[in-house]
């Protein structure tokens, strides 16, 4: 006869001997293929409240946003089964998966007593039936388009994990008149095409204009009194100045990362180097020592590094060096003339022209020179600049011009760094030389 | 005069041995040039546990008439000279169920041709009466005293396994001699054959999902990111619940929270999924790691 321990131990060793094993084993499949379609979005009306017709315009331009960017596919409103007033509180989303909507923007814009807008917005997955994020605006009447961007930064990076580019200016060089007489004028825009700005007059050439990672300024190379030289101006107060009157040529100026020093290319007697100024204290220091043609020279993002276009090898090759000038290396290998490298905002790739047997490139590859990738070609690409995501590329690309004189058209385009989505950028007249801002605070 | 035959016999002995060393060389024969082999490559699903005791009280799949599939193959012909030892104990341990026998053993018997031959030596299927002897739940076989008989039965059944390959339970369910063979044996040899999804099927779901899956572009060149989640599903296809993230490579970055939201709803797209019409213990609950590394590369 067991005593009550005894029997306990019993009971539970004979319950875990005898327990079932667990029946059911879990399947397990490894996906790893799925396909890039652009996510289906709606993007709804924005309800309004005493401003006309600006809830119309918050969804275009988001839309437009969106859909440029070649990652969304935005639904035609027309489809849409639910009305905007309908979904103050929440939407019905059997109507949204309906039309096979994944996610869903709505919102709404009120006129305030004080004359400014309130403007909010809700982003929903339609599938789980959750709110995303949602975020409120209240701002002057003047910035509604800025708020849309910074909605469409706001959906961007929650349904992609990257930051936007949307709330962001491109600045380049309008031209105009005819291909003997070319006015060249510093214009400024959104990313979007919209709020065309001229800076200059046309009087001077001018040529590369580059922003400010850190105030609303622009670097460029203008031709003033016939003197190649470097300006800076600042776009809030139009105020100009130039940097440095040295004896021979001053160009291809860019900033540094913590923009308080520009790195420009400088040419005294046929040798053209590469220099740093100081703004602060306008000190110069010199960077490469050599007889070759050293230009066309970019930061990383960390500020450690440069990457510049040299001959010294024979041909125009790509080169990184420390930011001292220290210890130059050559990283483009491949066939044809390698120029103007630009470093990605994100630090992981180089984006620069190539010509090969008289074709132009686009093309990235990584810091070190591995991974080499063409992402368009054509008669004449040229000159990359990034988006501040460091996921679209913008340049400017140039048609032959045929012997009836039809062609010769230059413009800005833009294109994703998997090499898809070629978009061309509305401008109002030929358009060359961009340069993307950073995102504007 | 000597000195001169001596040099021409040198001579002649100098050619005769270089002859002999090196004329072989010419008649080597040819090296057979390779012939390429055509390579599919199949994802194999990893294997699960063996089925256990609540298998066997399923409900079998109907036993369908042998009537039909009595005539013998052509192939069954053709495979008369494969190797006979390593199938006999599978063969013979196909009319006594062991579920303990691992499922390529059963495949085996899929593909083996047992010639209808007479010849075949019996003893050595008598072997596995070892392993019957431990199940329990299955009656005595009484095919053991009757070898022709079983022989007769085997050939006819795989005849009609082969008949019946693109169905997806294989109904080994043609019982030639309904005495000799007992129905019970045949119900549970059914389940246990049949207890795993075949390739067809699971590349099915793989295939529906991957379909549905939008790969999200934010994830930049070489990150490892791998997301695991996990799927209840309903007998007709649909999610019994919201699928569960378990977790998986690069947890910490912020791209995971998109990669994962993109495999819910990818999943939650595809609803209703296609699944098997049997065997719903196996896919009840699927576990789908997805990885893009292949999607983007570059």
């Amino acid at each position: 006869m067991l005593n009550l321990r005894q029997l306990t131990a019993v009971l539970v060793l004979s319950s875990i001997l005898l327990a079932p094993l667990s029946a059911a084993a879990v399947l397990r499949i490894d996906i790893t293929q799925g396909n890039v379609d652009p996510l289906p979005i709606a993007i709804q009306t924005f309800v309004e409240d005493g401003t006309d017709g600006l809830g119309k315009g918050l969804a275009e331009v988001i839309t437009s946003n969106l859909e440029r960017s070649g990652l969304f596919m935005a639904i035609d409103p027309s489809a849409f089964i639910q009305k905007p007033q309908d979904m103050r509180v929440q939407p019905r989303f059997a109507d949204w998966r309906l039309i096979d909507a994944q996610a869903l923007i709505s919102g709404s814009i009120q006129r305030l007593p004080d004359g400014r807008l309130k403007i909010e917005f809700r982003l929903w997955d339609v599938f789980s039936e959750q709110q995303m994020t949602g975020l409120l605006y209240r701002t002057g009447e003047l910035n509604w388009r800025k708020v849309a961007h910074m909605i469409s930064d706001a959906v961007y990076e929650r349904l992609t994990g990257e930051t936007g580019y949307f709330d962001t200016r491109i600045v380049y060089v309008a031209e105009s008149g005819s291909k003997r007489e070319r006015i060249k004028r510093l214009a400024i825009m959104d990313q979007d095409g919209e709020n065309v700005r001229f800076l200059t007059d046309g009087s001077n050439l001018v040529l590369t204009p580059r922003f400010s990672p850190t105030e609303q300024a622009i670097t460029y190379l203008s031709y003033f009194h016939g003197n190649p030289r470097v300006y800076l101006m600042n776009i809030d107060t139009m105020e100009l100045e130039r940097l440095g009157d040295f004896p021979g040529m001053t160009f291809a100026p860019r900033f540094s990362p913590d923009g308080t020093r520009v790195i420009m290319s400088l040419a005294i007697d046929g040798n053209s180097d590469i220099y740093t100024m100081d703004l602060p204290t306008r000190r110069i220091e010199r960077l490469t020592q050599h007889p070759a043609i050293d230009t066309s020279a970019s930061y990383s993002p960390d500020g450690e590094r440069v990457v510049f276009n040299s001959d010294r090898g024979g041909t125009q090759q790509l080169y990184v060096m420390t930011t001292n000038g220290s210890s130059p290396k050559r990283i483009s290998f491949g066939n044809g003339r390698y120029a103007t490298p630009v470093w990605s905002p994100r630090g992981d790739l180089i984006a620069f022209t190539k010509m090969l047997r008289g074709r132009f490139f686009i093309g990235v590859m990584r810091p070190d020179g591995t991974g080499e990738r063409t992402l368009t070609e054509s008669f004449l690409d040229e000159g990359p600049t990034w988006a501040p995501n460091g996921r679209v590329i913008m340049f400017f690309r140039q048609r032959p011009q045929g012997a009836d004189g039809s062609g010769g058209e230059t413009r800005l385009w833009s294109v994703d760094l998997t090499g898809y989505n070629e978009r061309r950028m509305v401008t109002p007249m030929d358009a060359s030389d961009p340069a993307w801002s950073p995102l504007l605070q | 005069m000597g000195f001169a035959v001596i040099a021409s016999l040198a001579g002649h002995g100098l050619i005769i041995a270089l002859a002999y060393i090196g004329l072989p060389v010419l008649f080597t024969p040819e090296p057979v040039a390779d012939i390429p082999i055509n390579v599919e490559i199949v994802t194999i699903a990893a294997e699960t546990a063996a089925p256990s005791e609540e298998m066997l009280d399923e409900e079998p799949p109907d036993v369908e008439s042998p009537q039909s599939k009595q005539e013998p193959l052509p192939l069954v012909e053709k495979l008369k000279t494969k190797p006979k030892p390593p199938i006999e104990p599978t063969s013979a341990s196909a009319n006594h169920v062991s579920p303990n026998k691992r499922p390529e053993t059963r495949l085996k018997v899929a593909t083996i041709d047992r010639q209808p031959d007479r010849e075949l030596a019996p003893p050595p299927q008598y072997k596995p009466k070892a392993e019957v002897t431990d199940d329990e739940s299955l009656p005595e076989p009484k095919v053991k005293s009757d070898s022709t008989e079983r022989l007769e039965f085997d050939a006819d059944r795989i005849a009609a396994l082969l008949d019946k390959e693109d169905q997806k339970v294989p109904q080994i369910s043609q019982n030639k001699s309904p005495d000799s063979v007992p129905d019970e044996t045949l119900r549970t040899r059914i389940t246990n054959f049949a207890d795993k999804l075949t390739f067809t099927e699971l590349d099915a779901i793989r295939a529906q999902i991957q379909r549905c899956w939008s790969v999200p572009a934010g994830a930049r060149e070489g990150q490892d990111l791998v997301v695991t989640i996990r799927i209840f599903v309903n007998r007709d296809g649909t999610l019994k619940r919201s699928p569960e993230i378990l977790g998986g490579l690069g947890m910490e970055s912020p791209f995971y929270r998109i990669m994962a939201e993109s495999a819910v709803r990818a999943v939650r797209k595809c609803e209703p999924l296609r699944v098997p019409s049997t065997n719903y213990e196996d896919w009840r609950e699927i576990e789908l790691t997805f990885n893009p590394k292949e999607m983007l590369e570059g």
